[in-house]
């Protein structure tokens, strides 16, 4: 008997069954729009918190030119923690690494004046002693944010900068808080027992998920030693290739382009390096930064702050990734992530490809021009508070 | 000008959610679009004092997974309803705690209204315990089918969609399920007589 041809019977049954279990207006509760839409916002930003695929907004109009007006390079002391900018020894770049002949994965060093850069900014970490932090406490950020967004109209625009001030857990198993000076306050579900919340507006009354926690001020689970923080970045446990999808004007089907291994570790740092910083972890990363291979040297770029500094940069699929630092301290300030001329190199694929897809560009009509914010963040301040929500 | 906006069908649920991924203030106009019809379905398996946070776990959840939608769907509502019931698993045991206390619950008191109506109504409530009791034996599975097709007016190739099984299996879970409340109904005979009474 097909499904078709049986009597409704006690399907008509089962929804005179449903009728009084309906709510009792047409609509939802009203705060429930809210709810949704806030959280849908929110999550952008948290992408950058918790590793989620990122969008990529169409491009936008550039906000920040390169070669910014060079007084706003005075801001750049707002220190780092105990703002120590000792010991970097001129601003000539240093030779490659000295271990630079080791056999790695990645092959080839990066350019000596990117190396350089990223070892002197090795060094300013090396050079700041880290403060005593316990575990339940908070590591405040403050920092500033640009983001690409388009309207309702399809006209893209570049939203901030914008103020942020966000409470990491010192140990990763707290609950954070975010706050931006829009009036967003969302509350970053801790790591406890290895579960954290799914959703981030409602973290008491929604399911937990698997999870580790991720320490913001100490270095437990990410290691300090260069070599092993390359391994960790190029996970051999993430098998999977990872992709972005490009869908251009007027199309319906998009297609995938394949991330190397390589600008995945070092989107992957530069995740870190908003994720963790503990002196440490950050000296780590930048001499890991400096032996994955096409890392290149940008000698004046502009932080979401409006800062000038030098940064490192992969550029691969279209997007610059830039790791910006003072020119002097060579401090590091922050991530960019920027238009650039598009070369595919990867494999590509029209149906849905065997790997994770890892972000989404929507191509469209002379909207997306190299030079173009895709987003920004610069950090301006950090401390070690007692509470989430707790001013310095 | 996006892409997106100059498409002609530019209205259809697919094409919004492809514009919702530059633009995430889209993604209101699918909230809009088909946020009664999830709440009004999760209230019913649910009940008020859940529906707010499944269905906002639902739309958040599909938010996110919005790059994998198909675009070649232009109709949006299996996807969600899909994302609902997985977001709806995570409440089993409580839904099926709420059947079971229905189930013993006292039938309704005096019935009022036109005649034909009451008759109705009184089939309808005498079969409310058992409909109850076998809503709370089902299986997961065969329960989200069930409740797709009676609740949440799916078609059979809706629900494959929405739970991603082939349309056999759904016509397979249905039969399996419409068998067990036909039983729990027992010797009513609730097609009999509630055809006679229309």
């Amino acid at each position: 008997m097909t499904p078709d041809r049986m009597p409704s019977d006690e399907l008509s049954l089962l929804e005179e069954f449903g009728e009084p279990l309906k709510p009792a207006g047409t609509h939802p509760p009203a705060d429930l729009r809210h709810r949704v839409m806030h959280a849908v916002r929110r999550d952008r930003s948290r992408g950058r918190l918790l590793p989620r695929t990122a969008t990529w907004p169409a491009g936008a109009r550039l906000a920040w030119r390169v070669g910014a007006p060079a007084a706003v390079a005075a801001t750049i002391a707002a220190g780092l923690i105990a703002g120590n900018t000792a010991n970097v020894a001129g601003n000539a770049p240093a030779p490659p690494p000295a271990d630079a002949g080791t056999p790695t994965p990645m092959g080839t060093p990066a350019p000596a004046g990117a190396s350089g850069v990223l070892q002197l900014a090795a060094q300013h970490a090396e050079a700041t002693p880290p403060v005593d932090a316990r575990d339940n406490q908070f590591l405040y950020v403050e920092s500033m944010e640009v983001r690409s967004t388009s309207g309702k109209d399809g006209k893209a625009r570049v939203v901030g900068p914008v103020r942020v001030r966000t409470w990491l857990s010192v140990d990763g198993t707290r609950d954070g808080l975010v706050t931006d000076d829009t009036g967003a306050r969302t509350r970053l579900s801790g790591c406890r027992d290895g579960l954290r919340a799914e959703t981030i507006d409602r973290p008491d009354t929604t399911p937990k998920v698997p999870c580790t926690p991720e320490p913001a001020y100490q270095h437990t689970n990410v290691p300090t030693d260069p070599e092993k923080l390359l391994a960790y970045l190029y996970d051999p446990r993430d098998n999977r290739d990872h992709y972005v999808w490009l869908l251009e004007p007027g199309s319906r089907k998009g297609r995938y382009v394949k991330i190397s291994e390589h600008q995945r570790a070092f989107m992957k740092l530069a995740e870190l390096l908003w994720q963790n910083h503990s002196p440490a972890v950050q000296a780590a990363a930048f001499r890991a930064a400096a032996r994955i291979p096409g890392v290149e040297l940008r000698p004046v770029v502009t932080d979401a702050a409006g800062r000038a500094g030098a940064a490192a940069t992969r550029t691969e699929i279209g997007v610059r990734e830039e790791l910006v630092f003072a020119p002097q301290t060579y401090a590091f300030l922050g991530h960019n992530s920027i238009v650039a001329e598009f070369h595919v190199t990867g494999p590509e694929h029209t149906g849905q490809p065997p790997g994770a897809v890892d972000s989404i560009r929507i191509e469209t009509d002379r909207s997306r021009k190299p030079g173009d914010v895709v987003q920004k963040w610069a950090i301006l301040s950090t401390a070690i508070v007692d509470r989430a929500g707790q001013r310095p | 000008m996006t892409g997106v906006t100059t498409d002609t069908d530019a209205d259809t649920d697919a094409a919004i959610i492809q514009a919702s991924l530059a633009d995430p203030d889209q993604f209101a106009v699918i909230y809009d679009r088909y946020a009664a019809m999830l709440y009004r379905y999760a209230h019913q398996r649910v009940g008020a004092e859940s529906a707010d946070d499944v269905v906002a776990d639902a739309f958040l959840a599909a938010f996110r997974g919005r790059e994998q939608y198909d675009l070649s769907r232009p109709d949006a509502r299996p996807w969600l309803f899909g994302i609902l019931t997985r977001k709806l698993a995570s409440h089993h045991r409580k839904e099926k705690a709420r059947y079971r206390a229905m189930a013993r619950a006292a039938p309704d008191g005096v019935l009022d209204g036109p005649a034909d109506e009451v008759a109705t109504r009184v089939v309808a409530d005498a079969a409310k315990r058992p409909l109850a009791a076998a809503l709370a034996g089902l299986s997961r599975g065969d329960r989200d089918v069930l409740l797709l097709v009676a609740w949440g007016q799916l078609s059979y190739d809706e629900v494959a969609a929405a739970l991603k099984i082939p349309p056999g299996t759904v016509g397979s879970r249905l039969n399996r399920a419409r068998r067990r409340v036909r039983e729990a109904l027992g010797g009513m005979d609730p097609s009999g007589t509630f055809e006679e009474e229309r």
